[in-house]
């Protein structure tokens, strides 16, 4: 916590009884959502685990809680669930054989594309360019031999 | 006498669909017909029947709308969707707040636009119009299809229940009635410059006659699709609790990837009109824009994604749509196959440094990013089909890598605007750019030493704002003082003259002004958001990002068709009232969240309320800071895309009498 903020709070603190007691929220609790926000609530329509309010996302913040309390690391505890639940809990899909795909795409497309539009707009600079398409379309030179010829 | 009219006249609509439908096929057919024949004033009856579908299809939707608000629960969707309880103003809107109705709303999009090209396009494309609404009629009939023999509206139901159930809580919020139309609107809008890239294909239609017109249809569904998912966005906000705003899921993607294309056409057709070139490019950037359009529909349409978006589908739906869709993209890709060759490029580059080869950059980084998306949606649907194996794509994957797209989109942002056409001046641009540059340097340090250690994103994106505002700002600055010198105008003379003169230029400045002001929201709420959820007694105060809030208790309340718990809170900085409402709908088992903010220009505080433990409430606090910045920046760009469609009634005006010696045919 930075210095003024921390004055800020000592302050609050002292000034409380005029306002009602102060809620705090729970470290905890803070770290608790952070590792939420990473795993899928299983039951629910892509939501995450810190936004649903599904009986069992609840159970699972708990979990994740009480995990915390035991001191463990945000790395075990979503070793855990994915021991538990496979890869699908994980929002962030790991580079592992089926997830690799996911992760070299950009970087394959953006090579590609780059790669491709940097020869295209070296070839076409000053290149003779094939013949230009007639001026008017065959359907179109048809119609108006047609009407002139009623003419 | 009347009540039996009225009960019934819901057939009148069903038939009129039927009528529409089969007036559809006919207008898909007439051209065929014509030059089969030989017979080519039968083309006439393309056109003809565009108003014609439009008004059955009217006529169905009116007695749709009708049975709303008579409580006919006689058509099962609206026994369905409707109750006398509801209010009347979901009522009209309950015609979309269902599947089979979303569909037919679709539908009618599909025909009103239809009828609107046919009279825009009398006088300026009449030997081409034929054509074009045949195409548009095809597509009006296979959605007639889908919605006639898979997913009727006019449905009836014996016996009559005597209440119906309720619209989807969810969708009971203003927000309703304007998301779904604007959405579709973009979506559907983009069947046009489809049809006119299919007629240029099938006619061999000179590029100069039909491009210009394209452009401007692509950018009129491109300004509803931004409306759409930044009204969305807006309702998802204000109605769901969640306090976010965009979440990747699935069906918003399906909005994003045509926006994305939708968004690099509109960039690389203007090369096609002022430099003769990509031709080929951008057909095949119309087809997939509408393809990613009709994917969207298909993935909201046919029930295999879950998500807030989605209603029951019907068996055998899905696979229509996917068929239709197939169907639809085989032709369109056989066709730019087959007959792509007439359609390309007049003149060639001159110079790696240029405009257009600017646009191209564009082209590319738009295109990775909506195939990342793509990918990033489909593959986990994809990979479940094929190997049964699950895995889950969401926000921090789609966080990490769009993020950095997005940020090099900002530099081309920057930059391409200043490279001048054909050939640019190296030397001439470095200088232009290095003022941006600069307070794009400053502003990101600045940015990095106040809040450095939260993200490295928030000074780099911000720097890049402040150097692409920069660039603008420059870019405008010079016009108008080279027009001022020159023409020996006052300074705000001269920049009317120079934006009011070139409105397809200064309009798009304008939507990258509003993209700008929208980053600032993203990196400001996305990046700088807090939270809290803690247990409050009345009289209770939570302190979050320096805001001060109490807990003064709640109350039960009533509204038409629920009953609610809704917390007092109060804000103490400014003296704000919070009513957030956890609610129960009639004939609903869920409870319904609804939040509520307190809105400045540069914070939101956004409260939920939850469930209640011995005399303690569940309050979940956000502060969000910038998110109006959001709604701000889509303002400006809708009015950007405005300023720049303005553009033609202009010069309309000031050509007209020149227009008049010119016959309307050939």
């Amino acid at each position: 916590m930075k210095p003024a903020a921390f004055l800020l709070c000592c302050l609050w603190v002292l000034a409380a009884p005029a306002f009602g007691a102060i809620v705090h929220e729970s470290v905890i609790h803070r770290r608790e959502i952070a590792i939420a926000k990473t795993l899928r609530c299983t039951v629910c329509q892509a939501e995450s685990l810190a936004e649903s309010q599904a009986s069992i996302a609840q159970d699972m913040r708990k979990l994740i809680r009480e995990k915390l309390r035991a001191g463990e690391t945000p790395a075990q505890i979503r070793a855990y669930f994915v021991s538990r639940y496979g890869d699908y809990i994980l929002l962030k899909p790991p580079f592992d054989p089926l997830g690799a795909i996911l992760w070299i795409w950009p970087f394959a497309l953006f090579a590609g594309l780059g790669g491709v539009a940097a020869v295209m707009i070296r070839r076409r600079s000053h290149a003779p360019l094939p013949p230009p398409p007639p001026e008017l379309a065959p359907e179109d030179r048809a119609r108006i031999e047609a009407l002139t010829r009623q003419e | 006498m009347w009540s039996v009219v009225s009960l019934n006249l819901i057939e009148v609509g069903h038939f009129a669909a039927y009528l529409a439908f089969f007036v559809a096929i006919t207008q898909a057919l007439a051209p065929v017909a014509a030059r089969i024949l030989k017979r080519p004033a039968l083309r006439a009856i393309s056109v003809n029947g565009a108003p014609l579908v439009f008004l059955l299809t009217t006529v169905g939707a009116l007695t749709i709308v009708y049975s709303f608000l008579t409580n006919n629960f006689s058509v099962s969707y609206v026994a369905a969707n409707s109750n006398t309880h509801l209010p009347i103003f979901y009522k009209v809107a309950a015609l979309w707040g269902g599947h089979r109705g979303s569909l037919y709303l679709w539908v009618w999009m599909l025909t009103a636009y239809t009828a609107a090209v046919a009279y825009h396009g009398r006088t300026r494309y009449p030997d081409r119009l034929a054509v074009i609404m045949a195409i548009q009629g095809a597509l009006i009939a296979g959605f007639y299809g889908l919605v006639l023999f898979f997913s009727d509206p006019f449905l009836r139901l014996f016996p009559i229940p005597a209440q119906g159930q309720n619209m989807n809580p969810l969708l009971q919020d203003p927000g309703m009635v304007i998301h779904p139309p604007m959405l579709y609107m973009g979506y559907v809008g983009f069947s046009i410059p489809f049809a006119f890239a299919m007629a240029a294909l099938l006619t061999n239609w000179k590029s100069e006659l039909w491009i210009g017109h394209t452009r401007r249809w692509a950018l009129v569904a491109w300004a509803f699709l931004t409306a759409g998912i930044v009204f969305g966005a807006w309702w998802s906000y204000y109605v769901l609790g969640w306090g976010g705003y965009w979440g990747w899921d699935p069906v918003e993607n399906a909005s994003f990837m045509p926006w994305l294309m939708g968004t690099a056409l509109i960039h690389s057709i203007t090369v096609q009109e002022r430099r003769r070139m990509l031709h080929t490019w951008n057909i095949f950037l119309i087809i997939t824009t509408f393809a990613l359009s009709l994917l969207g529909t298909f993935l909201v349409r046919s029930g295999i994604l879950a998500s807030v978006h989605t209603f029951s589908a019907a068996p055998g739906q899905g696979i229509y749509l996917l068929a239709f869709m197939v169907l639809v993209m085989a032709l369109a890709f056989g066709l730019f196959l087959a007959k792509g060759g007439y359609q390309q490029a007049e003149e060639s580059f001159i110079s790696p440094l240029s405009r257009e080869s600017m646009f191209i950059w564009n082209n590319v980084i738009f295109t990775v990013a909506c195939a990342c998306v793509l990918l990033g949606t489909l593959y986990p649907l994809f990979l479940q089909a094929a190997s049964g194996a699950r895995i889950s794509v969401g926000p921090p994957y789609f966080d990490l890598v769009m993020v950095p797209i997005f940020l090099v989109m900002l530099v081309v942002m920057a930059i391409g605007p200043l490279v001048s056409w054909r050939k640019a001046n190296l030397s001439k641009l470095r200088g232009r750019l290095l003022v941006p540059a600069l307070v794009g340097v400053v502003l990101g340090a600045i940015v990095g030493l106040v809040f450095g250690d939260v993200y490295w994103t928030a000074p780099v994106a911000l720097g890049l704002v402040g150097f692409v505002a920069t660039s603008i700002i420059t870019n405008v600055g010079r016009a108008v003082w080279a027009r001022s010198r020159q023409h020996h105008e006052p300074l705000f003379r001269a920049f009317g003259q120079v934006v009011l003169g070139n409105r397809r230029h200064y309009g798009g400045m304008i939507v990258h002004a509003g993209v700008l002001v929208m980053v600032v929201g993203l990196v400001g709420s996305g990046l700088f958001k807090a939270s809290k959820l803690v247990m409050m007694a009345p009289g209770d105060v939570l302190h979050l990002a320096h805001e001060r809030v109490r807990f003064d208790g709640v109350q039960d309340i009533r509204g038409a068709d629920f009953t609610a718990v809704q917390g007092h809170l109060t804000v103490l900085n400014n003296n704000a009232q919070l009513r957030p409402e956890q609610r129960v709908y009639f004939g609903s088992p869920m409870e319904v969240t609804r939040p509520s903010v307190n809105s400045t220009l540069l914070r939101d505080v956004y409260v939920d309320i939850g469930d209640h433990h011995g005399g303690k409430w569940e309050v979940h606090l956000f502060v969000n800071p910038l998110v109006n910045f959001i709604w701000l920046g889509g303002g400006i760009m809708l009015s950007g895309a405005a300023f720049s469609l303005s553009d033609r009634l202009g010069r309309r005006k000031k050509s007209s009498a020149l227009s008049k010696t010119v016959p309307a045919q050939i």
